[in-house]
């Protein structure tokens, strides 16, 4: 059987993603983690086909879990009713874009702070001026991993080979018409 | 279509991991990033630490004649203890007392702080279950506590700090004064469930541990020394905890509460010390 390019490169980008989030550092200018392995969710949302992306979202998610001592399918469920939401606004993004995968990460990483807070500690850990505090870090830091995980997943695509520059139907590269 | 069937047997077979076996999974994704993490470990101690050598010859000098200077002080407090050590091991055999359980100090370096989701005041050391490390093994420095082994791996272990909320740890006053007798308490990490006080424990904003259910009767001075009192499975007594800031009775009035600095700045953790047990337990 052929190997599928695809499971090579998603498992790279996740790993490089799970390195960069587990060893960026936690500092009291900014308390929160980038979240890196949401962004290569949010680019394999917008990419490829349905069950690489949702194997992509369980993927990223449970290394989000396992890493981050949190409970089983806390992240990978809301990265799968994150992948449904994207789908939903493909007319909006129809590219997976810097501009786009920036916004689209810094609002995935307010809404997972939301759902980890939630999921751990109910309704009453949200109604603070604190929170809104941290809220307002968890979207600087989605810009962030949104900008770098769309670019290194963007190269990595490249260099694989899985994006392709686009030929025109008669075979004649669209630079060569003019001649 | 053969492609597709396999990714959608990926998916379930993935599911399936995370929902029954998650803490193999959990080892699993630590090991697996593991190698790297102690990779860049090496980095910052073989070249980035001789690289800012060459770029602060100066400083550095300085540091290292204050070093030799600690160096030497320790060799004779060293020595001084070995004498006192070989002293009580002959008292004991005289007075027949059973000998006591000794620990392992295994050095160990950090690999990162708060994990990805930085919800836990935790660390991970790039020592696991392969260097004889075990799940509950006090993490020390030479200032004080740090915390407790939570998860162990091979090659890796998750620390939880003193200062994580979840954090209980069994305390006693060091010196609380004449006639008083023994101040005993329990270290709580943080603060309050956060259903009754929803503040949010950032990694390094040290917030005060508080010491509950001291004797109420007696008001301690400030700056105290807090110490593990070893009543607990984990801490052998003696280890240094944190100082004391302030008191007060708690709401029902029955005990007293303390407010309590950590002696650890935790933001400052490189390397650390696991006491690894001999015989079953730590030594008291």
């Amino acid at each position: 059987m052929r190997v599928d390019m695809q499971f090579p490169v998603l498992v790279f980008t996740l790993l490089m993603a799970a390195l960069m989030q587990d060893l960026s550092p936690v500092i009291d200018a900014f308390p929160v983690k980038p979240v890196f392995l949401t962004a290569v969710a949010l680019y394999a949302a917008l990419t490829r086909p349905i069950w690489v992306a949702l194997t992509a979202a369980v993927w990223a998610g449970g290394l989000t879990d396992t890493l981050g001592d949190l409970p089983p399918l806390c992240t990978p469920l809301f990265l799968m009713l994150l992948y449904g939401s994207v789908r939903l606004l493909q007319r909006v993004f129809l590219v997976a874009g810097l501009l786009q995968g920036a916004l689209l990460t810094a609002a995935a990483a307010a809404a997972q702070w939301l759902w980890t807070r939630l999921w751990l500690h109910g309704s009453a850990a949200l109604a603070t001026l604190e929170s809104l505090k941290v809220l307002g870090y968890t979207v600087q830091a989605g810009l962030l991993a949104g900008l770098t995980g769309f670019v290194f997943c963007g190269l990595t695509d490249r260099l694989s080979g899985l994006v392709k520059p686009v030929k025109e139907g008669h075979g004649i590269l669209w630079a060569e018409t003019d001649r | 279509m053969k492609q597709t069937k396999w990714w959608v047997w990926l998916l379930a077979a993935s599911l399936g991991m995370l929902v029954f076996w998650h803490a193999g999974a959990s080892v699993l994704s630590r090991e697996a990033l593991y190698p790297y993490e102690n990779a860049k470990v090496w980095f910052d101690r073989i070249v980035w630490v001789r690289l800012q050598a060459v770029l602060t010859r100066a400083r550095m000098a300085a540091r290292v004649s204050m070093l030799e200077r600690d160096v030497a002080r320790l060799r004779m407090a060293a020595a001084e203890a070995e004498a006192l050590e070989d002293e009580v091991a002959r008292l004991r055999t005289l007075l027949d007392f059973s000998p006591p359980v000794t620990c392992r100090w295994q050095a160990a370096p950090v690999l990162s702080r708060g994990g990805t989701a930085a919800v836990w005041q935790s660390v991970r050391l790039a020592k696991g279950s392969r260097h004889g490390v075990r799940k509950g093994d006090p993490v020390v420095v030479p200032d004080g506590v740090v915390g407790r082994v939570t998860e162990v791996s091979p090659h890796t272990c998750e620390v939880m700090l003193i200062t994580d909320p979840n954090s209980r740890v069994a305390c006693e006053l060091e010196t609380p004064g004449e006639g008083v007798g023994v101040v005993r308490g329990i270290l709580y990490g943080g603060g309050s469930s956060p259903a009754a006080d929803a503040s949010l424990h950032l990694l390094y904003v040290v917030e005060p541990l508080r010491l509950r259910y001291l004797a109420r009767d007696f008001e301690p001075p400030p700056r105290t020394r807090v110490v593990t009192s070893g009543l607990g499975p984990t801490y052998p007594k003696g280890l240094t905890v944190g100082y004391l800031l302030e008191s007060r009775l708690e709401r029902d009035g029955l005990a007293r509460e303390a407010t309590v600095m950590p002696a650890v700045d935790m933001a400052a953790l490189d390397e650390v010390f696991i006491l690894t047990r001999r015989g079953g337990q730590h030594a008291r």
